[in-house]
């Protein structure tokens, strides 16, 4: 027995000594790569962003906000932190990121959405904070992200199944492979996609779309508001387009009430784009609630024009 | 509880050492030990099985409790009309609950159907507890064993409960004879650091079967039965070829943890399976694949009916009652009827000709590798067991007939459809390194029991098995038959 258990113990050392060593490189190597949502959350904790202009939000931010065309308008330095499919919650930390590894922003935006007033993720892409767990602004919001007790404490638990990206680590970190950013410029996912409609019709296939607002999500831009103006960084609220498909089965009374009484509580400009005159033309439009390219272009530089009349940045 | 979660990681080894350290050692000396160490199995059997659903706990005790009063009372029976009586009680009994949560419904259906009436109100839609058919049999075996004297009642209930809901074949199997398992109960197990070391290579082979062969092949294999209609002749193929290797990694995957799980708690379980696919024709098949319940219903149906040593009329009725049977014990489904019949077509003129028994040993014994000839009649079997697999995987008869129309037709020569997405590039390489080991393995009963080599380069083998269960392994994935 004792043999047995000397054994057993001997090489479930040895697992495990491998598991944390593979952990550490894989990691390591990950928080090279330039590769889809990673490209962000690494030009976050690798310092390389010192903007002007932050932009914050869900998806929709990341499909809206063209950093090129307000940087050539506003002659400023543009990052777009929108992170795709995820509430508030996910934002303000990318948000505290950015604080701690740049420099303090000119000016925020935080687009304002119909699902963005939540504090828990649904775990999408939740693998760009596979390098980040013992980080310690991360490592409150891994729970928030279902990030479950083996994934947390369990060495390579997290990357089981995953071969393709334990491949991408180990290629980053010994100069095999690089990914490069793609189509992402800046954070601005930069997709020329047509109209595709099946996205909306499953999401009104059981009547109107709900909007969200939990008062936590609420309290929690409330915080952000009042830590932005204490450390004296201005803050615009921009609702951007949405097809008016989508807008028409959209309750929403809520989320805009909460929205607004923030905006008048702590006087931050809410700049209303929803209903811009592309919001009824399918053809700039990826689907009810991203525009495409062509209609990022429109949004952004009227976005632009309408910020220089702000006055906020100084170029 | 799965095996292959992290529960069932945590589970086993706190079980283990109060199995050993508290209910053997510290108890060692005391009258109640063996009762206590089995009473400690039945409770952590429960919780492993309760983990899924506690309700059906009440079930395994029904069992549980009905099949050791019957061994009873048929012990105690004057005459062999009353022993009978017992015996038949207990079937009836059992078959019943079998019966009312595997196959009423199935068969209200398709009375409905026949009759053209509405089956409103009549359905019970109750959720098929884990297992049952397996339990239930394991249960039967005593019950008849009993009966047929080739084993003494029990008196001792901790025993018999253990017996019953030992958990690692609990749900799937191996099913079990009283004789081999219920004696083991009723004596001290001892500790041998041999069989424990054997058992945990047993565990890591299967859970390598199961997460990296079988696990994977699912994500192809569901997709193209999802949508047979549309697929070209080469990818029905390739995917009737992953399934053929994913229902033998899923099923004997389970086998073998079960098997090596027991060994950890000093228990010898049967074999269940044999590399079925190496086999030569389709009657060495079936002495390879699922050899607890073919032996089962060998011992308890076949035999008792005549077997093969009756008329030729009664030996083809034999041969057809039997695989009918197998084939529903696997479910209320037109499909696993199909499948038993098609079995039964390609087992009958094997007996009928005395051929039957021709192959007994493991081919290509005392060489490398096989003979051209050899070759041929594994590859044949393998093709004939696969299109078996078609009917048992297929939703309806018509699917399968679709399907196998399907591949041929010319498309067979086209390019088959590759899903990145689910991981099938490195496929054909990990099915390569399975039969490879299993192949070079095939006389041992853990094929990666590598005795020749060295301590140091074992252990790099068992750790490669161990990152490739971290590579390509899925979150926890159920069993296939868990359903059964």
């Amino acid at each position: 027995m004792k043999r047995f258990l000397k054994n057993s113990a001997l090489f479930a050392l040895v697992v495990l000594v491998l598991a944390l060593l593979a952990d550490v490189l894989i990691s390591k190597g990950l928080r090279r790569t330039e590769r889809g949502h990673f490209y962000t959350m690494n030009a976050l904790m690798n310092k390389k962003m010192d903007a002007d202009l932050v932009i914050l939000g869900n998806s929709r931010a990341a499909a809206c906000y063209n950093p090129y065309i307000l940087d050539s308008i506003l002659h400023v330095n543009t990052r777009n932190l929108g992170v795709s499919a995820q509430p508030f919650g996910v934002s303000y930390l990318r948000w505290q990121l950015y604080q701690r590894n740049n420099k303090k922003p000119q000016l925020v935006i935080v687009n304002i959405d119909f699902r963005d007033l939540r504090i828990v993720s649904n775990g999408f892409e939740k693998e760009q904070y596979y390098p980040y767990m013992r980080d310690s602004l991360v490592k409150p919001y891994l729970d928030l992200y279902g990030f479950t007790w083996a994934e947390k404490y369990v060495p390579m638990y997290r990357y089981r199944g995953d071969y393709k990206l334990m491949g991408i680590g180990l290629g980053e970190l010994l100069h095999l492979h690089h990914d490069q950013k793609g189509h992402y410029y800046k954070g601005y996912a930069n997709e020329n996609s047509a109209w595709d409609g099946r996205n909306l019709d499953e999401m009104i296939k059981n009547g109107k779309i709900e909007g969200q607002c939990e008062p936590e999500a609420v309290a929690l831009l409330e915080r952000f508001l009042q830590e932005t103006r204490r450390d004296s960084i201005p803050v615009v609220f921009v609702y951007a387009p949405l097809h008016n498909l989508l807008k028409d089965n959209l309750e929403e009374t809520k989320a805009r009430k909460a929205y607004q009484d923030l905006s008048q509580h702590y006087d931050i400009p809410l700049l209303d784009f929803s209903t811009m005159e592309i919001s009824s033309d399918t053809s700039y439009f990826m689907n009810g609630h991203h525009v495409n390219q062509k209609g990022a272009e429109i949004f952004t530089t009227a976005l632009a024009h309408s910020l220089d009349t702000l006055n906020l940045l100084n170029p | 509880m799965l095996f292959n979660s992290i529960q069932f990681a945590l589970f086993l080894p706190i079980v283990f050492l109060l199995y050993w350290w508290v209910f053997d050692r510290l108890m060692g000396k005391s009258k109640w030990q063996l009762t206590l160490q089995n009473a400690f199995i039945v409770v952590a059997s429960y919780v492993f099985y309760g983990w899924w659903d506690w309700r059906f706990l009440l079930l395994i005790a029904l069992t549980s409790f009905c099949s050791w009063g019957s061994g009873l009372l048929i012990g105690k029976s004057q005459t062999k009309q009353k022993a009978k009586l017992w015996m038949w009680l207990n079937i009836i009994l059992n078959i019943s609950i079998l019966a009312v949560f595997k196959y009423y419904d199935f068969f209200v259906a398709e009375f409905a159907r026949l009759f053209h009436c509405s089956t409103e109100g009549l359905l019970l839609k109750v959720i098929l507890p884990v297992g049952i058919s397996f339990y239930t049999f394991q249960a039967l075996s005593y019950t008849i064993d009993v009966y047929r004297g080739k084993i003494e009642p029990t008196k001792d209930i901790v025993a018999f409960f253990a017996f019953i809901a030992f958990f690692p074949q609990l749900v799937a199997g191996p099913i079990e004879r009283a004789t081999n398992l219920l004696p083991q109960f009723l004596k001290k197990r001892e500790f041998q650091y041999d069989t424990a070391a054997d058992g945990m290579r047993l565990m890591l082979w299967g859970l390598f079967k199961k997460i990296v062969v079988a696990d994977n092949c699912a994500l192809f294999v569901d997709q193209v039965f999802s949508n047979s209609a549309s697929q070209s002749g080469s990818t029905l193929l390739l995917a009737a070829i992953f399934f053929t290797f994913q229902i033998y990694c899923d099923f004997s995957g389970y086998s073998d943890i079960a098997i090596g799980t027991a060994k950890l708690f000093g228990i010898k379980l049967m074999r269940n399976f044999n590399v079925p696919y190496f086999s030569r024709n389709v009657a060495e098949f079936w002495r390879r694949w699922h050899i607890s319940l073919t032996t089962w219903f060998r011992d308890y149906i076949y035999i008792p009916m005549g077997g093969s040593r009756t008329s030729k009329a009664k030996v083809v009725r034999n041969v057809f009652v039997i695989f009918l049977l197998s084939g529903f014990w696997h479910g209320a489904n037109w499909t696993f009827i199909a499948w038993g019949a098609y079995h039964a077509v390609l087992f009958l003129p094997l007996i009928l000709l005395g051929r039957n028994r021709k192959f007994t040993d493991t081919v290509a014994e005392g060489r490398q590798l096989p003979s051209l000839k050899e070759l041929g009649q594994m590859l044949l079997t393998f093709v004939l067991a696969m299109i078996g697999w078609i009917l048992f995987r297929a939703e309806s008869i018509g699917q399968a007939w679709t399907y196998v129309c399907g591949i041929c037709n010319k498309s067979l020569f086209s390019m088959p459809w590759i899903d990145s997405a689910t991981y099938m590039l490195p496929m054909p390489l990990i099915l390569l390194m399975l039969v490879v080991i299993e192949w070079f393995g095939r006389n041992k009963e853990c094929p990666i029991k590598w005795e020749k080599a060295q301590k140091p380069l074992r252990w790099v083998l068992y750790v490669l098995l161990i990152v490739m269960i971290f590579a390509f392994g899925k979150p926890a994935e159920t069993f296939i038959y868990f359903q059964f």
